[in-house]
């Protein structure tokens, strides 16, 4: 499904040289849930971050799908996450101005599909999280959790293969954060696979795999 | 502290240059529109050196340029048209001028005096003028019957003329060449404090009165009379007008008499000055309506945007105090950046040869008060958006972390 | 997709309502004060009644004669102009008439002020008057001296309130003349057109002007067309070479020239000395960018804030597909919303300042108005200044990292 092979990413500023990221091998198979574990600042948003295509890596090889990634051109990248990858951030990242269903609605505008249907899968997405009795409300008028479940729904609408979450629960209180990886394990159970950042241990043991990254580098 | 202020404007540089543009632009605006208001605001303060109430000016208008013409008996018509408006019982003094106060034209006369040039506004006047203006000299005496024995021609110049010519000395009883091919020597028989013919608006000059001596009848020497000035009794109704004109066409029918009061030309000429400086006045003032509105928002914006920052000071110690004059402070380390800067393409701007009449006090006032100008808009454009950091809570920035 | 655009712009329009206040006041000042300036230029340069021939005129207004101790700058007299002037090739119509001069009027105790012009019959046929009643000045009139007159719309107010004065009589600068036309009033731009009294050049008191080199005349040539101005112009500065100088200023003057000019050249002659309009019309250009400078980067920098407010909601939508560009387009489409409104405020905005000069009668008689060329100009410059303003916030959006920008959106 996305195989890294000796990534490696280093940040330049004019004076100083920080190496994020050493000789990372991993692959994730297809119908995987891999939590990546580490310390902060060790590099692990990093990795997400090069797996979900957002960022370019110094050297190395990456291949998503099957697909070795040729290019960092900006319109093939966005291409890519639209169809093939689904984000959840930590702090949702809803776009306030937007109601429930137009923010789930958001990676199907960047698709060529007739605003009906858009509104169907948005729709699905949503009873699929539980939240079709809140379509029109907006955001803020949310609970954390329900939010999160929207981020969720709009991670999944347009069915990518891979979802990419970090820290989903991080900002949620532990029965809030239990219903949102409830969500999470359900949809690996309908074979999506899923990579999560987290330094919760609990959280972490109910994914499938654990990888840990220490200093930039793969621990295990 | 100071130091860490400019840090912080320079770590930030790329947001900050814009906002500096802007408040430079503003300056150079505030500036280009202050120097013209107080350039006239200073120049109004100066003395008039005569009284234009009540009193009106009569041109006359003898139409074409015809060199043949009988200068000595169109002298004789004129004379004849100012006695009968003496005769009139509102009219209190009458007199002779070449260039009438307030009015467009000017005439310069040139000489060299002390192997420096002069060319000082003249201007052609009779016995009877200080009457009719009002004009108070300082030392001397005005023209009178006593010139006719004089073979020096007698003048009566202003200060500023006396100041270039004599510095410190009296001017009055000094003798001067004219210099030039006619050899004319001059006699200043009087001093007066200044006569701006141009209004309150315009430029001090340097001036010279000449002797216009209308019972001579030396035609190379006569000027004949195109304009004269009456004071009227105070309360003389504009009626008074119709009648003159009547009495002058009787006396000549192809002349045209053109009569109006001093004040209202005085305001024309006001007016045609201060319409381009209000309209650019008014326009600064949106402008700086605008930059004031968009500097806030901008400001606004960027402390929402700091949040984490300024949680992490307020989490480090920093009470609400110092986050509110940090704020402040960058902004203010803007300004001066921005004013800095202005001022030297300020500076350049009379060195290039431009705005050269504004004299030094002006530009240093101006300056003063354009800097105070875009420092108070910039603070107060900075008191609301520093007032939110520094209500920002020590919490926001662990909980963004 | 452009639905889509615009629907999130509205909506985020609406949700910022005092980054939009701030933007929609700087445009529509900014246009306001542009398409004011627009509206008085071409209320100079356009050919509108009664200078419909405006594009065939030339007009004589400069003249210079030198000699080894003096020069005299002025308007050229009636007898260099009935010399040179006339009997030009490819000139259909040539008028000769004096510059206005002011004529004192007294009505019941009340004096009345108004400029007077006096005008050949030819005159009347090159500018093309609104004639509220009678008609104009004829040859006849100007051959045979009658004193006749027409005045304008306002003039008749004053003289003869709510009624015709066509018959009546008036007396300015103490001759008296019949009325034989009233015409709309005429701007006090319109450089040859405007005065308030017309009446025959040959009603002039002193008749010494018929002989004067300089004096203060002006002459207008009608040419078949403005290909033809070129020959005309040097066929004319040829004879005025040639003009052989009156016998009581031979003393004095030796040189003499004179210029056939079109209005753009008269005005550019007229500011800065130089016929040639190329640099007039860059100094306005000059001063157009100049004033918009300030605006322009208060724009750029409210619409990077905006962008900045907003960095959240660009880094997800980036992490969710969208290209930079669909991104760029977006930011676009809300920018040209705002200019939209904002011209639409200028343009009230525009109409209410030109209502007050207009009112004011700052410049007699004119009658700022916009129309379809002014709102074509607005247009122009709507379009430039959004462009101004939009592009380099829009460029630094596209570069926005998807990474920083999430993390620089919080909250």
């Amino acid at each position: 499904m996305i195989k890294l092979d000796n990534i490696e990413k280093v940040y330049r500023t004019s004076r100083v040289e920080t190496v994020a990221l050493m000789n990372i091998n991993l692959e994730v198979k297809e119908g995987e849930f891999i939590s990546i574990m580490g310390p902060s600042g060790c590099g692990k948003s990093t990795l997400l971050n090069l797996m979900g295509l957002l960022d370019a890596p110094t050297k190395g090889q990456l291949l998503i799908n099957g697909k070795e990634i040729t290019s960092y051109k900006d319109k093939y990248l966005a291409n890519l996450r639209n169809q093939e990858i689904g984000f959840i951030f930590q702090s949702f990242h809803l776009v306030n101005d937007l109601s429930v269903l137009d923010n789930v609605e958001i990676p199907l505008l960047y698709r060529k599909i007739s605003s009906s249907q858009r509104r169907q899968m948005a729709l699905k997405a949503l009873e699929h999280v539980g939240l079709t009795a809140r379509i029109y409300h907006f955001p803020s008028q949310l609970s954390g959790g329900q939010q999160q479940r929207v981020a969720i729904a709009r991670a999944i609408v347009g069915r990518p293969k891979i979802l990419l979450a970090d820290e989903p629960t991080g900002n949620l209180d532990s029965k809030m954060g239990e219903e949102v990886m409830n969500l999470l394990v359900g949809l690996n159970e309908e074979k999506t696979t899923i990579v999560m950042v987290t330094h919760d241990k609990r959280m972490a043991e109910r994914t499938k795999r654990i990888v840990r990254i220490f200093d930039g580098r793969q621990v295990g | 502290m100071i130091k860490q202020l400019f840090k912080i404007v320079w770590n930030r540089k790329k947001a900050n240059f814009l906002i500096m543009m802007e408040v430079l632009i503003s300056f150079l605006v505030v500036f280009l529109v202050m120097v013209s208001s107080i350039y006239f605001t200073d120049i109004y303060m100066y003395p008039l050196g005569y009284s234009y109430k009540d009193v009106w000016a009569v041109q006359i208008d003898t139409g074409a340029y015809n060199p043949e013409a009988d200068k000595l008996k169109e002298q004789e018509i004129a004379k004849k048209i100012m006695q009968a408006a003496k005769d009139f019982p509102e009219v209190e003094a009458l007199a002779g001028i070449n260039v009438i106060p307030f009015d467009n034209n000017e005439w310069r006369t040139g000489f060299e005096f002390a192997g420096k040039s002069y060319s000082p506004a003249i201007n052609y006047v009779t016995d009877e003028l200080p009457e009719v203006l009002d004009i108070k000299l300082l030392e001397g005496r005005w023209f009178n019957k006593e010139d006719d024995a004089i073979s020096e021609t007698p003048v009566v110049i202003n200060q500023a003329l006396s100041r270039e010519l004599y510095g410190s000395e009296s001017a009055v009883g000094k003798v001067f060449e004219s210099g030039l091919k006619s050899k004319k020597v001059y006699k200043v028989v009087g001093l007066v404090s200044d006569f701006r013919d141009d209004g309150e608006l315009a430029e001090l000059k340097s001036y010279m009165f000449q002797r216009n001596n209308l019972s001579s009848t030396d035609t190379e020497k006569m000027l004949l009379v195109d304009h004269f000035i009456i004071k009227l009794r105070p309360g003389t109704p504009a009626a008074l007008e119709e009648k003159l004109v009547k009495t002058f066409t009787s006396i000549a029918k192809d002349w045209s008499f053109n009569i109006e009061a001093l004040e209202d030309i005085r305001y024309k000429r006001m007016k045609s000055t201060l319409t381009p400086i209000l309209t650019a006045s008014i326009v600064a003032v949106f402008l700086m309506i605008m930059v004031a509105l968009g500097l806030s928002g901008v400001l606004w914006q960027s402390v929402t945007q700091r949040i984490k920052e300024i949680g992490l000071r307020r989490a480090k110690g920093a009470t609400q105090g110092k986050i509110y004059y940090q704020i402040l402070g960058e902004l203010l380390v803007i300004t001066s950046i921005a004013l800095f800067v202005g001022t030297i393409i300020v500076i350049q701007i009379p060195l290039l040869g431009f705005l050269n009449f504004v004299s030094i006090k002006v530009y240093v006032i101006t300056l003063l008060i354009s800097w105070a100008i875009i420092a108070l808009l910039t603070v107060i454009c900075g008191l609301y958006p520093s007032s939110i950091a520094a209500n920002i809570p020590p919490a926001e920035a662990l909980h963004y972390e | 997709m452009l639905k889509n655009y615009i629907k999130i712009a509205f909506l985020v329009l609406m949700r910022r309502k005092i980054f939009t206040f701030i933007s929609l006041f700087a445009i529509s000042f900014t246009l306001t004060v542009l398409i004011v300036i627009s509206a008085m230029l071409d209320h100079m340069f356009a050919p509108v009644a009664p200078e419909v021939n405006m594009q065939r005129t030339l007009g004589i207004y400069f003249g210079e004669m030198k000699g080894p101790d003096s020069t005299w700058n002025g308007n050229p007299g009636y007898g260099l102009l009935d010399k040179c002037a006339r009997n030009l090739p490819n000139v259909e119509l040539i008028s000769i008439f004096m510059e206005n001069q002011t004529v004192n009027s007294y009505l019941r105790g009340q004096k009345i002020v108004s400029s007077l012009k006096r005008t050949d019959g030819e005159y009347w046929k090159i500018l093309k008057f609104n004639f509220l009643e009678g008609s104009p000045i004829t040859n006849e009139d100007e051959e045979k001296a009658n004193f006749v007159a027409v005045i304008n719309k306002s003039t008749r107010e004053k003289f003869f309130p709510n009624e015709s004065a066509i018959g009546k009589y008036i007396e300015a600068d103490s001759q008296n003349f019949r009325v034989i036309g009233v015409v709309e009033d005429v701007s006090q731009f319109c450089n040859s057109a405007h005065s308030e009294i017309w009446v025959p050049l040959s009603t002039n008191k002193d008749q010494g002007y018929r002989r004067e080199v300089l004096g203060r005349c002006v002459g207008l040539l009608l040419a078949k067309s403005p290909d033809d101005f070129p020959s005309i112009k040097t066929e004319f500065a040829q004879r005025v070479n040639n003009f052989e100088f009156p016998a009581e200023l031979k003393n004095e003057y030796n040189k003499i020239t004179c210029f056939a000019d079109t209005s753009l050249e008269i005005i550019s002659r007229q500011a800065l000395g130089d016929p040639n309009p190329t640099k007039l019309i860059l100094i306005l250009i000059g001063l157009m960018v100049l004033f918009m400078l300030l605006p322009a980067v208060n724009l750029i920098n409210i619409n990077i804030s905006r962008i900045l407010e907003r960095a959240s909601e660009i880094g997800v939508r980036k992490a969710f597909g969208a290209s930079s560009w669909v991104l760029v387009g977006q930011f676009i489409v809300e920018n040209l919303i705002l200019t939209l409104i904002g011209s639409i405020l200028g343009f009230i905005g525009s109409i209410v300042v030109l209502l007050i000069i207009n009112q004011s009668n700052i410049i007699q008689y004119a009658n700022f108005q916009l129309n379809y060329r002014v709102f074509f100009y607005g247009v122009l410059t709507t379009i430039f200044f959004s462009f101004l303003s939009g592009v380099y916030p829009a460029w630094q959006m596209s570069k926005l990292n998807p990474i920083e920008a999430l993390r620089g959106g919080i909250r």
